[in-house]
This record gives structure tokens, sequence and C-alpha cells, in this order.
């Protein structure tokens, strides 16, 4: 029921997007600002809640390096 | 390309052989470890790739209250069979579409099978859907609203965007995550760290998970929902009981941001005000449901159609007699521990909810095998 699934937005119109899902493209509605084509968001049933960066995936993969070294 | 690596990173590789001796090796000089974790789909992980089998005798995984269909009480069930039956058009999702009720409405006890009887039902995907199809429908519509937090901003959007048509009535059965973990918590005695769900969390962010991890000086994750994930959560939550540190970690940075969706929440709580809520078979938790304001009144299915919330002092359980669904919800129990589990109760014919919605404990463990079967699955995918 919380699941969300990731897919690339492919066109912003105001609060609602068109979202591609491994080819099969979807109308979604956006509760992200900020939102342009090209981001990649997490879309749960019907609704994208939240995008997902380069950054913070880095991040996230220096969590599990550090935490696999013994570190932090 | 973040895609593409997030790809690769799902097929685990040997890291997860790392995680799970990392686990060994951190639980080792600690006592009995019992680490709740409050959404369906990380339980589903949990069984489907046999995590519970990776882990050491002395850690325990116990499911908890993480799954919205399996809490939606069933006075709400009983309502939309009713409604349905008297030919307003009641649309669902496809997970509560054969939740029983306790009490048969004309014989009828799911949406299924109100829908069997000539009830008006439809299945949908999404609440969008819902609202395109409800506006070439005449008459009354209902919506049966459940979710948790993730759900929510779907819902308040809708409405806040004006794009809900007139006569189409929203029956709220919308919870609150947080309110039920520390009423979990205060239930099932000493549980030792907590894997927080993930998706719940993009939408609150890290603050009520703090606060839990405060009130009850224990370590809590956000986590995601790969294998890897869940690994990385329980070993974090492991080397912090072990360094004898409290508080909120989030491994799921990828998608769940400290002050989580502000957005939606102003969306919320646009639409919604917080309630005191019946979970089913549990009772009223305080502050745990959501309803809609006045200023949307025109669409709350319980004024038009009068429904009545149960209160604290009147509630009575509204499981049937001798599923443990409360139990296994608050993890007090398992499965196994129900005389009627893949007896009288299975997937194909439910007795309780919580072997209805993917996410209920029992139907996953009913589909994967919470035993055995899960150390064979975990061989499959090469992490035993
Ligand atoms: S097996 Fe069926 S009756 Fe038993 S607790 Fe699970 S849902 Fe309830």
């Amino acid at each position: 029921m919380c699941w969300a699934i990731p897919g690339k937005v492919v066109e912003v119109k105001g609060f609602l997007a068109k979202v591609d899902f491994e080819g099969s493209v979807k109308e979604v509605i956006l509760a992200v600002d900020g939102v342009k084509e090209g981001d990649i968001v997490m879309v749960h049933a019907g609704v994208a809640i939240t995008k997902m960066s380069e950054e913070e995936w880095e991040e996230e993969q220096r969590f599990l390096r550090e935490l696999l070294e013994g570190r932090s | 390309m973040l895609k593409e690596r997030i790809e690769e990173y799902k097929r685990g590789g040997e890291k997860i052989e790392a995680l799970k001796s990392l686990i060994w090796r951190l639980a080792e000089e600690l006592g009995h470890i019992k680490i709740m974790n409050f959404c369906g789909t990380h339980e589903w992980t949990v069984v489907h790739y046999g995590i519970r089998s990776l882990m050491p005798d002395n850690v325990e995984l116990i499911a908890g209250p993480g799954c919205p269909v399996c809490i939606t009480p069933s006075y709400a069930i009983e309502k939309a069979i009713e409604l349905s039956l008297e030919g307003v058009k009641v649309y669902t999702y496809g997970d509560a579409y054969r939740l029983p009720s306790l009490k048969p409405v004309k014989g009828v006890r799911s949406l299924f099978e109100a829908k069997a009887s000539g009830g008006k039902v439809d299945v949908v995907y999404s609440f969008l859907d819902a609202v395109k199809e409800a506006r070439n429908e005449r008459g009354e519509k209902l919506f049966f609203g459940i979710g948790f937090e993730t759900t929510a901003p779907s819902y308040a959007l809708s409405f806040c965007k004006g794009i809900v048509p007139e006569d189409f009535y929203f029956l709220s059965v919308l919870r609150l995550t947080p309110p039920a973990a520390d009423y979990a918590l205060s239930k099932v005695g000493k549980v030792s760290g907590i894997i927080a769900p993930g998706h719940v969390s993009t939408i609150t962010g890290a603050k009520p998970w703090r606060e839990i991890a405060r009130n009850h000086s224990m370590p809590v994750v956000i986590s995601g929902f790969e294998p890897l994930d869940v690994l990385i959560s329980i070993a974090t939550i492991l080397k912090m009981i072990k360094e004898g540190k409290s508080g909120l970690v989030i491994e799921y940075r990828r998608a769940v941001r400290e002050d989580g969706n502000k957005l939606a929440r102003t969306y919320i709580e646009k639409v919604f005000e917080v309630s005191d809520a019946a979970w089913r078979g549990i009772g009223i938790i305080p502050s745990s449901g959501l309803e809609l304001t006045m200023k949307f009144s025109e669409y709350d299915a319980y004024k038009r159609f009068s429904i009545k919330k149960p209160e604290a002092k009147e509630w009575v359980s509204d499981l049937p007699k001798g599923c443990k669904c409360a139990e296994i919800t608050l993890g007090l129990a398992k499965p196994v521990d129900c005389p009627y589990y893949l007896k009288s109760c299975t997937p194909d014919r439910p007795i309780g909810p919580c072997m209805v919605s993917s996410e209920g404990t029992c139907a996953i463990w009913a589909r994967f095998g919470g035993g055995g079967l899960a150390e064979e699955i975990a061989k499959e995918v090469g992490v035993a």
C-alpha cells in the first residue's frame, strides 16, 4: 500500500506531470516542488511524493561503505 | 545514470555477504535483540528474501502495524458495502477489495462480494483515476479512503486543486504511523530498535521518528526496501546498540529528506485534521487519524451518510473470533500462532484482514513461507 516506484519525468504541466515507468507513461499528481523534465521521482498511488537526486544517492553509498569498513 | 546504478545496487552482490557477517559480528556480545518494522513492504522484503534466516539466533525481526488495509476498522467496510448495495458507486484500491468485514451486510462481507451481489463497486489504481471516472458517473459516489501518510497527499492535492466532482464523498480511514508506533511500543514491551517506514517518511520527514527514538531511548533507522537497505538498517541498529547510542538515522537517503515533504504536508493540513481513530482489533489510538476539515465537509461521507465513529469507551474488537491479527499487528504473535493460519484461513478464503492485503503479515507468510521456505528463497537469490 505504501509502495512507491521510481519513474522519469517527461513533461510537467502545472500540478500534473507525465512520468515514464520503464516505457509506460502515466499522468501523475505532483506533490513535490521544483520538479522538471528528466528528474527521477518516486510515485505512489498516482502521486509523485519525492524526488531522488544523484548527491543523496552518493551520500547513501558513502554511508554503506563506512558501515562496512567499520568507520563513521 | 542514477536509475541504472540503483538497479545494480538492487542485485546486492557481495555486499550482502559482507553485511551478513557484520551483523553476526555486531550481535555476538549482545543479548536478545528485537527489531520491529512498521511497514508491510519491509515485512515483504524480510520474508521474500529470507532475511530472518540470515540473522543470528539472538536477533529477532518482528512485524508491527504497517499495513493500512489490515487496520481499517470493520465499521467502515460495512458502511461501504451497505452504500454500494444501495446504489452508491464505491471506488476502492484493489488491496481493500476482498477485505472481510466482521458483520455481514445483507449476507455480504466484502466489497468484492458486494459487487457479485449487484453492488456498485469499482477497483482503481489511484484516487486520480477514481476522480476521472467519477466525473462521468451519475449519482452519488464514494471513495474508500484508506492509507497512511504516503497516500494522504493524493487525496489532499485533489481536493485542494478542486478536481473532485460534486456528489463524490470521501470515507476517510486515513491513519498516521508514528502514533501507532508509539502505541505498539507501549504494548510490546522490550523492543531494541525500529526499522521505520521509508515511503511514509518521505512525507513526515525525520522529526516524528526522532521523537520516538528519544522517548523510547532506542535506535530508529528509516530504511529503504531493497534487501540491502534492510540489512544495512539492521546492522546500523546493532552497531548503535553496541555503542550504547539511541537516536535516528536515515538509511534511505536517496528518497527521504530530513524535513520530509513540506509541500505535501501543507496540503494535508489544509484538507485534513488529526483525530482519535479506530485501528481494527486494536482500538482507538489518540491522534492517529485524519478527517476532512469543515472547509471540505461537503465531501465528507461521515456527514453525508451520518456514519458514526466508534468511541473509546464503547470499543469492542472488530476481528472475527479467534483471529489474531491484532496481536500480529502489534508484534505480539506470528501468523503460525493462529490456529486458522493456512487451515481455514488462506489468501483465497481469508478470515481476517491480515490475510488479504499483499502487505498483511499473514498473507506475506502464506505466500512466501515465513519459516523454512524463506531459506530456500534466500539460497535462490544467493544470499544464504
Ligand atoms: S491466519 Fe487468518 S484468522 Fe489467523 S490471524 Fe491471520 S488473518 Fe487472522
